[in-house]
């Protein structure tokens, strides 16, 4: 039997039409040199599609007890400021945010918990893929 | 110590000014933001009235001689530190022969460069403001040049910065429900009556009424507002006596004069509101141009909106240790 190709769209239209179909909120495949991951858009904080050839996966964890958020806080009457890219997101303690770093560069693959979300020191908070 | 390696006119030294000599003719100076200059120093783990380098004109640049904790208060400035963003109201630790640059403000007025430890310049008359209409206090006297060489403090150990930085949430979010934004962006500033406000009749109403635009004439000592004139039933000629930053002074062409942090130390024009001192600090992030309406407020709202600043500034002070503490035992 052949392999299939994961980075083919028409393998990847499959199987998404086949996931919401059966209400699944998403899969991932991996195998050597090879990963798929597609998450129903909805189900979680991060909704991709992503193939690559070389994923390696990094669990960044709460480097403390706080609330997470996934960017900051809005300022009335006032632009949105992006985080920068070595930040995937804040811990608020009180009047306090702690930013939550990666130690290199890397891009957030899919967050773990929901923004605003209380979390525990230690916990999962995203997964990232090194660039 | 920091060197300034870029930097247009008018960027001083300022701390939370000398009260206290008016009655010699002395201005109080100080920062125009005090709010955003308090936060700073607590977030570093400084004195309250630690001097900073207060940015009126962008961009500026200045390069770090030693590791040195900082934080930009007041407006985001699109800072980098070494090219790498570096977020607003975020404390970090540059390294020796880093460089910070700053690029126009899109919103607000003046940035606070806050240092660990404080810009460390002779303090005159209690205060290491720069006064420039005096030509004393901060770097002597004037505003910072290309070159110039800043010494710093002996910095706190309550402002040791984890390595990923430590950032609080801005005062304009914290504080929404006590600073409330209007739908037309114009900028509300609440104010009492002062002592010649009966004097101008209907034209009274109109200064509370009516949307005010911030004019070019405006500066540290003081903001001119333009729009339709106000002026008193009868011409009034007075003496001159002593006035105070927020006072809004009416001249004979009837465009207001709201007096900021240089404020002179006297005056005659008759006195129609005056600002009250927890909301000078927003005046202060006003840029030229930009539209204002007076609202009218009272002793007991200035005394509890002061309350809830205060209390702002000391929840960053202890979280941020609190904090700062918590890290170092789980690293």
């Amino acid at each position: 039997m052949s392999k299939m190709d994961l980075s083919a769209p028409a393998t990847i239209e499959t199987l998404t039409a086949a996931l919401e179909a059966a209400g699944v909120d998403g899969l991932e495949i991996t195998r050597p040199g090879q990963s798929l991951r597609i998450v129903i858009s909805g189900t979680a904080p991060a909704h991709t599609v992503s193939v690559s050839d070389t994923f390696q996966a990094k669990i960044v964890k709460a480097p403390m007890a706080g609330q997470f958020l996934c960017d900051l806080p809005a300022v009335p009457g006032c632009q949105t400021r992006k985080r920068p890219a070595d930040t995937l997101g804040f811990l608020r303690v009180g009047p306090m945010l702690l930013p939550v770093k990666t130690e290199t560069a890397a891009c957030v693959h899919r967050y773990l918990v929901d923004h605003e979300t209380i979390v525990g020191f230690g916990d999962p908070i995203a997964e990232i893929t090194s660039q | 110590m920091i060197e300034i390696t870029r930097t247009s006119p008018f960027n001083t030294v300022q701390d939370l000014g000398r009260p206290g000599f008016r009655h010699i003719g002395v201005t109080a100076s100080g920062a125009m933001d005090p709010f955003a200059l308090k936060l700073g120093n607590a977030l570093l783990g400084n004195d309250g009235g630690s001097a900073a380098i207060e940015v009126q004109t962008f961009p500026f640049q200045l390069r770090f001689s030693a590791s040195t904790a900082f934080v930009i208060t007041g407006v985001d400035c699109e800072a980098t530190l070494d090219g790498q963003t570096v977020l607003p109201w975020c404390a970090a630790t540059a390294d020796a022969g880093q460089v910070l640059d700053t690029a126009h403000p899109r919103h607000g007025a003046r940035a606070y460069v806050c240092l660990a430890g404080g810009v460390d310049v002779a303090a005159v008359m209690g205060s290491c403001s720069t006064s420039l209409r005096g030509g004393f206090g901060g770097n002597g006297g004037r505003f910072l040049a290309v070159g110039d060489r800043l010494a710093l403090g002996l910095a706190n150990r309550a402002g040791d910065i984890p390595p990923c930085g430590l950032a609080m949430v801005e005062p304009a979010v914290m504080l929404a429900d006590v600073f409330p934004v209007a739908p037309d962006g114009a900028l509300l500033v609440r104010a009492i009556p002062a002592g010649e406000h009966g004097l101008f009749g209907a034209d009274a109403e109109r200064f509370w009424n009516q949307t005010w635009k911030l004019s070019p004439q405006s500066d540290r000592t003081g903001y001119r507002l333009s729009g339709e004139p106000i002026r008193p039933v009868t011409p009034v000629e007075m003496r001159s006596h002593g006035i105070v930053p927020g006072v809004v002074q009416v001249p004979p062409a009837g465009q207001p004069i709201i007096q900021m942090a240089d404020a002179n130390t006297a005056g005659g024009y008759p006195k129609i509101a005056g600002v009250i001192e927890p909301d000078l600090w927003r005046l202060g992030q006003a840029r030229i141009g930009s539209t204002i309406r007076f609202v009218q407020s009272s002793h007991a709202e200035a005394v509890a909106i002061e309350k809830a600043m205060n209390g702002f500034v000391e929840d960053v002070r202890r979280t941020s240790g609190m904090v700062k503490r918590a890290l170092m035992a789980l690293a």
